[in-house]
């Protein structure tokens, strides 16, 4: 059956967002890896950068996966109809979570430079 | 002849003519190659594995229609679409990296022998840093049986040094050094290629090295230097 209410503009955001932040992150360990290597960074300075990078980005979509799951909750609770953006949006925000946390995870643990 | 034997048989005649020769990543002569191709084979099984177990699932739908029905649909989903998939992913990621690892230049107790590799288009140079009165040489020389690290430069554009039965491959980057760790364990010929399209002569950017025993290597070393 269509939806015939209007879709509220945060859930295309929240759609948006998740794998936004996901590559933002991915570009920038790289880019994080590269910068450090060419400029002979100290490991333990370029791997704690690398590491702080990978906690803000997982932060900032645990924030907007929990958002999204909260309002989804909200709206159950009170019988109001979650519009099939704002679902998408939550399930597309977690995997966006999931992926970025294990493109980041090595950055713990491998070498940085050749 | 049957039409399947006539269209399979060159078929995997030609694939199986791929795992040996000059240029096999297959064929390993060193440990950096053995590893490159352990994970080729790890990835091809779990590959195999996969892919005949969802032929077995598409098979029992196709002799009976509805079977499977009995489980809901979410729990395919969350159990063979992402469960599944994940461990495998992350399994054959966590072996790759540690491959990786492996393979990286790492500083050794006994630093290793260190030769130069300059690709120009469209040919290479090989010097050694060690033997400082040694002209460059068309063709690579290296001791057998123990880790030569090679220093990968250009000239003008992007090369890519690859000896397939060695090592695996390292861009050679104007004004950068990347250094990649080979060893052959055995004397021998190998053969190697420029592995990124660099122009026309691409093709025929083709090298030789040449691994020696460790007497016979410095003995040529000092006969090169005197020229």
């Amino acid at each position: 059956m269509m939806e015939t209410t209007p879709v509220p503009p945060r859930h295309m955001l929240v759609l948006i967002m998740g794998f936004g932040l996901w590559s933002a992150a991915f570009v920038a360990l790289y880019a994080v890896n590269a910068i450090g290597c060419a400029f002979a960074w100290p490991t333990v300075v370029q791997r704690w950068v690398m590491i702080g990078l990978a906690v803000i980005c997982s932060a900032a979509l645990l924030g907007v996966a929990g958002w999204s799951i909260v309002h989804w909750r909200r709206a159950a609770h009170a019988a109001r109809p979650v519009p099939s953006l704002a679902r998408i949006g939550t399930f597309t925000s977690v995997a966006a979570l999931a992926a970025t946390i294990f493109v980041s995870a090595p950055s713990f643990f491998v070498s940085m430079c050749m | 002849m049957r039409p399947q034997a006539i269209i399979f048989g060159p078929a995997i005649a030609l694939l199986l003519g791929g795992c040996s020769g000059a240029l096999s990543t297959l064929d390993a002569a060193g440990p950096a190659a053995a590893a490159i191709a352990d994970l080729w084979w790890v990835m091809f099984w779990a590959s195999v594995v996969l892919f005949l177990f969802v032929a077995v699932l598409l098979w029992i739908v196709w002799k009976r229609p509805g079977a499977g029905s009995t489980i809901a649909p979410l729990r395919w989903i969350v159990w063979g679409g992402i469960a599944m998939p994940g461990l495998l992913l992350t399994i054959l990621v966590g072996y790759a990296l540690l491959m990786g690892e492996r393979l990286l230049p790492h500083a050794l107790a006994e630093p290793p022998t260190r030769v130069v590799a300059h690709g120009v288009m469209w040919r290479w140079q090989f010097s050694y840093p060690g033997a400082a009165d040694v002209a460059s040489t068309p063709i690579l020389h290296i001791p057998a049986g123990e880790p030569v690290d090679v220093v990968v430069t250009s000239g003008d554009v992007i090369h890519s040094f690859w000896v397939p039965r060695l090592a695996g491959k390292i861009d050679a980057i104007p004004g950068h050094e990347n250094t990649i760790r080979i060893q052959a364990d055995r004397p021998g010929v190998y053969r190697g290629v420029c592995a990124e399209f660099c122009g026309t002569g691409h093709t025929d950017m083709r090298f030789t090295i040449e691994a020696h025993e460790r007497e016979a290597f410095e003995t040529l070393m000092t006969e090169l230097a005197n020229g």
